[in-house]
């Protein structure tokens, strides 16, 4: 339906205005609509999916061979008491008929199944929730979403079982790196890790001799790329049991043992809060009354509750402390106005009010948001909301950038827009805003404004100057090497460019395996963990400014066509080869 | 001195596609042989420069990827802009990712370079069984112009050869063609020509 909604609306360019605003405003106006909208709306997807694995299908015909299928029309032959015709099938084909017991037909069970591993369904899913996301609030459900379509969201997890003190065997447990592995020494802690098992890199966590803080910052921060919170508690707990018929070796070394346990709970609570879900959480309350309610350990224990409780109140408590006041905004006279509109407002002030919205989606993201590509991968992307509301936000504003640009009708309009717009690009420079003032290139050199040769022509050499500036700071050339050069030197605050670290996460992760030999390997873990941390230096130094919240609302529902209609736009307000004069 | 300026301007290829249809996997594998220039391989690996001879002329390669960013939609012109060649690549095993490549080759088509070489690049093909023979897909790069490339990133197979061959069906000639004053219009804004006309100018008047 959608689809042929867009077809005839770039038909009708002058159209697409009117519609898209009486659409918002409907489904504004009558929650109802909107709500009613909402339900039937997975029905487009239903359509859309069996256009794809509906009968005959090349998909289709892969997974549901004809052994399935023949076992379906048995069963269905049962169900209605044809038992005869049943055997005479099954004499027919040789295929004998597996009766089903489970409550639900086979059929059913097999929708069940292959909903759950198809990715498409999942994309489909979260594409959508993506489209409806709640610009106000900046908010996405997507675990909550899926699961009440039906998408259980599962921790893939039971990586390793056994206990942790049942993992001294013969097996290999570790691999040291080649340059630490022939180091001239017989102690452990001087050799660095390059892989191991679960437990046995849980042990060093605990270790009674080793102490490496960067190694506790790097397993914590990546540890979700090969294990579950849940299972690290449980290892914690058993690390912190030591089993009674091994007391005796580890006599001297229990309570060093404990106490470590205890140490890298606390670390673990105070930095990764979030990754304790209400399960997880219980079962460390659990093992905080039960097992360190001796009274070596309850001090302990109550610091390590009194953490949690803080951190709890904190959850919806955010804001920073600035000892200088922020600059005076710079603020048109129509600022009260409801008929405000950004282009009277000064390129400087949207581009600090663009850059606090963008810090404030960048300032949340998480480190297990970036672990195993989640913001790309269908049935992981519940995990990335942050990441992927930077993501539509860079979208955003380039194609605003695009819409903005490509709506004035006159040659002379599109290139005064596209000046307010370079110059909130050189604002964003100056803020240190990389990734804000990429997403407003990249609106610029969209395939639609890119080719508007006489609206480029209305610019005075000085703008053409400061483009080009721009664009060699951000040139791709070299795997961006201007750039990384330039954000070494920079002051903060500021907003890397986002999508960089995206493409070097998929370069580490698909450069190095995830296991060597059947143990983790750590020392790709240490990669992510150098590149996260880059990203983390960027988040806490917050920018100082005013937020205005009439500018800050209309950022925030920004007009855009699609790419199909803004260069269906852009043919019909320059033609191609057409000359100046031919045009308005 | 136009064929002087040529061999110092590299030639820039794309690759696009859909997520995980293993783009940066090809470039990884590309990037462990031999004949790739050390230094450019440190830089960062989303990046790799080759040089490969033709008629008996170096040609400069530059390869630039665009994983992990397929969901920064308005970010693709910008990588394709300037370049003269691109692989869509796809992956065998997901018959979705072919949808999403077509739609790829026909967005080169119209608003890219018009001399751009695509190449279709059929991906993962040690997933697929053997008589499946990509007909569909043959039928599909034979109508558009477009060569095709069989290659596993995981098992090598085929991935230095496409970049090789690729690189033979660039124009030897493209650098100053492409910018010439027909193609001015659709390209006049762009950083690869900036930088190109700067290092040409350096080596004149040395």
């Amino acid at each position: 339906m959608s689809q042929n909604q867009k077809k005839t609306t770039s038909k009708n360019d002058n159209k697409i205005d009117d519609r898209q605003n009486w659409f918002k405003k409907v489904m504004k106006n009558n929650p109802d609509i909107r709500n009613l909208r909402e339900r039937v709306f997975p029905l487009s997807r239903t359509e859309s999916f069996a256009r794809i694995f509906g009968a005959g299908q090349e998909e289709t015909k892969q997974k549901l061979n004809d052994d399935i299928i023949l076992q379906l029309i048995m069963q269905h032959l049962m169900a209605v008491g044809f038992r005869k015709t049943k055997t005479i099938l099954e004499e027919e084909t040789g295929i004998k008929y597996q009766p089903h017991y489970v409550r639900d037909s086979r059929l059913q069970n097999l929708v069940r199944v292959a909903i759950k591993n198809v990715d498409l369904v999942w994309d489909q899913t979260i594409k959508e929730q993506e489209n409806q996301l709640d610009q106000q609030t900046g908010n996405i459900d997507l675990v909550g979403h899926l699961r009440s379509l039906g998408l259980e969201v599962e921790d893939d997890d039971d990586y390793d079982l056994t206990s942790i003190w049942d993992d001294e065997g013969e097996k290999k447990n570790i691999i040291y790196t080649e340059k630490t592995e022939n180091k001239n020494t017989t102690k452990e802690e001087m050799k660095e890790i390059e892989a191991a098992s679960l437990n046995k890199l849980v042990e060093i966590l605990t270790h009674e001799k080793q102490r490496n803080v960067l190694y506790t910052k790097t397993f914590l921060m990546t540890y979700q790329s090969f294990t579950s919170p849940r299972t690290l508690l449980t290892k914690l707990t058993q690390r912190f049991h030591i089993p009674k018929e091994m007391e005796e070796i580890y006599k001297d070394k229990k309570t060093i043992i404990q106490l470590r346990v205890c140490n890298v709970l606390k670390f673990w609570i105070t930095d990764y809060f979030e990754d304790f879900n209400s399960k997880v959480l219980t079962e460390l309350q659990d093992f905080i009354d039960n097992s360190l309610n001796s009274e070596k350990f309850n001090k302990i224990g109550s610091t390590l509750s009194l953490i949690i409780k803080r951190k709890m109140e904190q959850k919806n408590k955010k804001g920073h402390i600035f000892y200088d006041p922020p600059p005076e905004p710079k603020l048109p006279k129509t600022i009260f106005s409801p008929k405000l509109n950004l282009f009277d407002v000064d390129p400087e002030e949207i581009a600090r009010q663009i850059t606090l919205i963008e810090y404030n989606i960048y300032e949340k993201i998480k480190p297990s948001e970036l672990l195993k590509l989640a913001w790309s991968s269908p049935k992981l992307r519940h995990r990335s909301p942050n990441v992927i509301q930077m993501i539509h936000r860079f979208n955003l504003i380039s194609g605003w950038v695009a819409t903005a640009i490509l709506k004035g009708e006159r040659v002379k309009e599109r290139g005064k827009s596209l000046r307010w717009f370079i110059n909130i690009a050189s604002h964003c420079r100056k803020l240190n805003n990389f990734n804000g003032l990429m997403a407003i290139l990249s609106g610029l050199g969209s395939s639609a404004v890119h080719r508007l040769k006489h609206t480029f022509d209305e610019l005075p050499e000085k703008f053409f100057e400061e483009l080009d500036d721009l664009e060699t700071d951000l040139s791709s050339e070299k795997s961006f090497a201007n750039y990384r050069t330039l954000i070494k030197e920079i002051k903060p605050p500021c907003i890397p460019y986002f999508a960089l670290y995206l493409t070097d996460l998929t370069f580490i992760e698909d450069g190095n395996p995830d296991v060597i030999e059947g143990l983790i390997n750590f020392q790709k873990r240490r990669l992510i963990y150098d590149l996260i941390f880059g990203i983390q230096i960027y988040q806490k130094p917050p920018y100082n400014f005013q937020s205005i919240h009439q500018i800050l609302r209309l950022l925030q529902n920004l007009e855009t066509l699609d790419e199909s209609e803004l260069y269906t736009l852009s043919l019909k307000v320059e033609p191609r080869k057409c000359l100046r004069s031919e045009i308005d | 001195m136009t064929s002087k300026f040529l061999t110092e301007v590299q030639q820039k290829v794309v690759v696009l596609g859909d997520f995980s249809v293993g783009k940066s996997s090809l470039i990884l594998r590309v990037s462990k042989n031999e004949f790739l220039e050390e230094q450019e391989s440190t830089i960062g690996a989303a990046f790799i420069n080759f040089s490969v001879n033709v008629d008996n002329k170096p040609n400069q390669i530059q390869i630039w990827d665009t994983a992990g960013q397929e969901k920064f939609r308005s970010l693709t012109p910008i990588y394709y802009r300037g370049a003269i060649g691109a692989i869509v690549v796809y992956d065998v095993s997901r018959e979705y990712s072919f949808q999403t490549a077509k739609e790829w080759v026909e967005e080169l088509k119209e608003k890219a370079n018009p001399k751009l070489i695509i190449a279709l690049c059929a991906n993962k093909i040690d997933l697929l069984e053997e008589k499946k023979k990509l007909l569909k897909e043959k039928e599909y790069a034979d109508e558009n112009g477009l060569l095709i490339y069989e290659t596993s990133a995981k098992t090598g197979k085929g991935v230095t050869e496409m970049f090789v061959d690729f690189s033979k069906n660039l124009p030897k000639d493209q650098g100053r063609e492409i910018f010439n004053d027909d193609f001015f219009e659709e390209e006049f804004f762009n950083i690869e020509l900036h930088n190109g006309e700067k290092k040409t100018e350096k080596t004149i008047c040395c």
